[in-house]
């Protein structure tokens, strides 16, 4: 599996191509590493292979609904945090996205800039997330070898 | 479609005429034939009789009871069978064979034997070299099989006819059936011009349903193109967005006009597809002043507002539609003003069961010939204008239960008006 611990590692599943592209072009410029998936398959198979800071998808998919591959992600990598993209305004698909932990919505056609800030923020939050579980971990074991069993980081 | 209903019209009342002419001479021809249709059915009558007499064994001519008068007479004139009224001697009744007297009850007949012409009657309708037991079996079918006796032998001498039956029955039977004819026939000339106009009212249905399902389907295909539309239009927006990154600043206002139109796109596909959405969103209760004060602050110097009467109005309707409606008219009302010289005015009255939301302008207000298309689907005067904003308008209040309009200030300038329900104390959370 490979790591790349100081990049931003971003995964863009959508079926169209030239949506694709032109994000993973447009964010290249802000510094950000993309990779693209048509499908929620090709989208799986890249997680396995790669350690993703954060993952743009497309609400329509073909094959898999995007709100199914959000779930089956959200399984299997509870801490990569997802932006929903839809060409529908539709407020109740932003709610059942929030509420299935994507992290935020934008509707097409929008301002990529938007879209890197909020890229920006869901990573530095979910890596904020990440060292904090990995503090209070150490904090714990810490009390554990001063104090003994019994005693936990509150 | 409207030429081939006229030509369908016309060929229909040139039918109607004909059938209407045939059907009077029909009926008159019919009340010349009564006399003959008594006469046809006496002779079936005594046809009937003569059969029965040479076939059955013991003839009983009770058996008709319309039966007066029958008798059979040898060339002498003499009686061979004699019954009813029927003379003793032909030769008394002074009458030659073929004479037929029709009275106002009886019809009396005298025919020769031996010359039997065609009868064409349902149930006497028989070939010439048929004997005489396929004739007997086809006049009583339910006898087939049985045997036949020979012909007494004084039917073999008998050279005339004698019969004298009651027609009253017969004639009553003749005017019944001439009354029914008449009934028919006027039957028919009413039904027919009403199924006739059931028929094209059902075409009309027809066309119409068809021409609604077409709507729907334009409809349809219109919501999917300003759906599908949106990727391309994404495409663009990051394209552009790259490109101001990458390309030297000389090229940025092109870009700029190009992300500039990009927009005009998204707004009027966003419009659109609000245009054509067919439910009445999500209505919830709104508080009136606190949306006017939300407009003040939106607004500020740009838009005058009036204050409301009653503090707690509250309308029942989608917020981001009645948000949308106002916004559009305001927009409208301004860009209605030259240079900016006056301010619109946003005002709300109460009504039974509406509220009316109008916004006045001092604009250059609307030419005659345009007021009854101003809220019609991509209707407009603008240079830049999608025609779309105020038809949205008409189909947002008409969804939310409302109603839009628009009439001109005498000082000059319009007032255009959305009304919507108005909240009741259940509707109220």
């Amino acid at each position: 599996m490979k790591t790349q611990p100081y990049t931003r590692n971003v995964l863009i599943v959508d079926d169209e191509h030239n949506l694709r592209d032109s994000l993973a072009e447009y964010l290249a410029l802000e510094k950000f590493i993309c990779s693209g998936a048509e499908d929620g398959k090709k989208a799986f198979s890249l997680l396995e292979d790669t350690i993703f800071d954060a993952v743009v998808l497309d609400l329509r998919l073909p094959e898999i609904d995007g709100l199914a591959v959000l779930t089956t992600i959200k399984d299997r990598f509870p801490s990569l945090p997802v932006i929903m993209i839809s060409a529908h305004g539709d407020i109740q698909d932003a709610v059942e996205a929030m509420k299935l932990g994507a992290v935020d919505y934008l509707v097409k056609p929008f301002d990529p800039a938007e879209l890197a800030i909020r890229l920006e923020k869901a990573i530095t939050g979910s890596r904020l997330i990440h060292m904090a579980q990995v503090g209070r971990r150490l904090a714990n074991s810490l009390i554990q070898i001063v104090f003994g069993g019994g005693h936990q980081y509150p | 479609m409207g030429n081939s209903l006229s030509f369908r019209r016309t060929i229909f009342v040139l039918i109607m005429i004909a059938v209407a002419s045939i059907g009077v001479l029909f009926v008159f021809h019919t009340a010349n034939n009564h006399r003959a249709r008594i006469e046809y059915r006496a002779f079936q009558i005594m046809t009937g009789i003569v059969e029965r007499y040479g076939t059955e064994e013991s003839f009983t001519p009770e058996l008709w009871s319309s039966l007066i008068g029958f008798g059979l007479y040898n060339n002498f004139g003499l009686t061979l069978y004699r019954f009813g009224s029927a003379p003793a001697s032909i030769l008394e009744r002074n009458a030659e064979p073929g004479v037929l007297n029709l009275s106002e009850h009886t019809v009396t007949m005298i025919r020769k034997l031996g010359f039997v012409p065609s009868i064409n009657g349902p149930s006497l309708k028989f070939r010439r070299k048929q004997s005489l037991n396929e004739r007997t079996n086809r006049i009583f079918p339910h006898e087939q099989g049985i045997k036949k006796r020979t012909p007494p032998a004084h039917i073999r001498f008998a050279s005339t006819v004698f019969i004298e039956v009651n027609v009253a029955q017969l004639i009553r039977q003749s005017y019944i059936e001439i009354g029914v004819l008449i009934a028919v026939f006027f039957s028919l000339l009413v039904a027919v011009p009403l199924l006739f106009r059931y028929s094209e009212r059902i075409i009309q249905y027809r066309d119409r349903e068809q021409r609604n399902l077409n709507l729907v389907q334009l409809g349809e295909a219109a919501r999917t193109l300003a759906h599908e539309i949106k990727n391309p239009l994404g495409v663009i927006k990051v394209q552009c967005a790259t490109l101001q990154r990458v390309l030297p600043e000389a090229f940025h206002k092109n870009i700029f006009v190009i992300g500039e139109e990009t927009q005009r796109l998204v707004t009027m596909t966003d419009r659109l597809r609000g245009f054509l959405q067919n439910n009445s969103g999500n209505p919830q209760s709104i508080s009136v002043p606190a949306l006017f004060e939300q407009y003040g602050i939106r607004y500020g110097d740009a838009l005058r507002i009036k204050p409301i009467e009653n503090s707690s109005l509250v309308v029942l309707v989608d917020p981001d539609f009645l948000v949308q409606m106002l916004d559009n008219l305001i927009v409208n009302a301004k860009e209605a003003v030259l240079n900016g010289s006056s301010v619109p005015e946003l005002f709300c009255t109460e009504g039974n069961e509406t509220a009316s939301f109008s916004i006045l302008d001092c604009g250059t207000g609307v030419l005659p010939e345009d007021k009854n298309h101003i809220f019609d689907l991509f209707f407009t005067k603008k240079i830049q204008g999608s025609g779309i904003g105020l038809a949205l308008v008409k189909r947002l209040a008409e969804l939310s239960g409302g109603s839009t309009g628009y009439r001109s200030r005498k000082e000059g300038g319009s007032i255009f008006w959305i009304t919507v329900p108005l909240a009741h104390k259940g509707d109220i959370s």
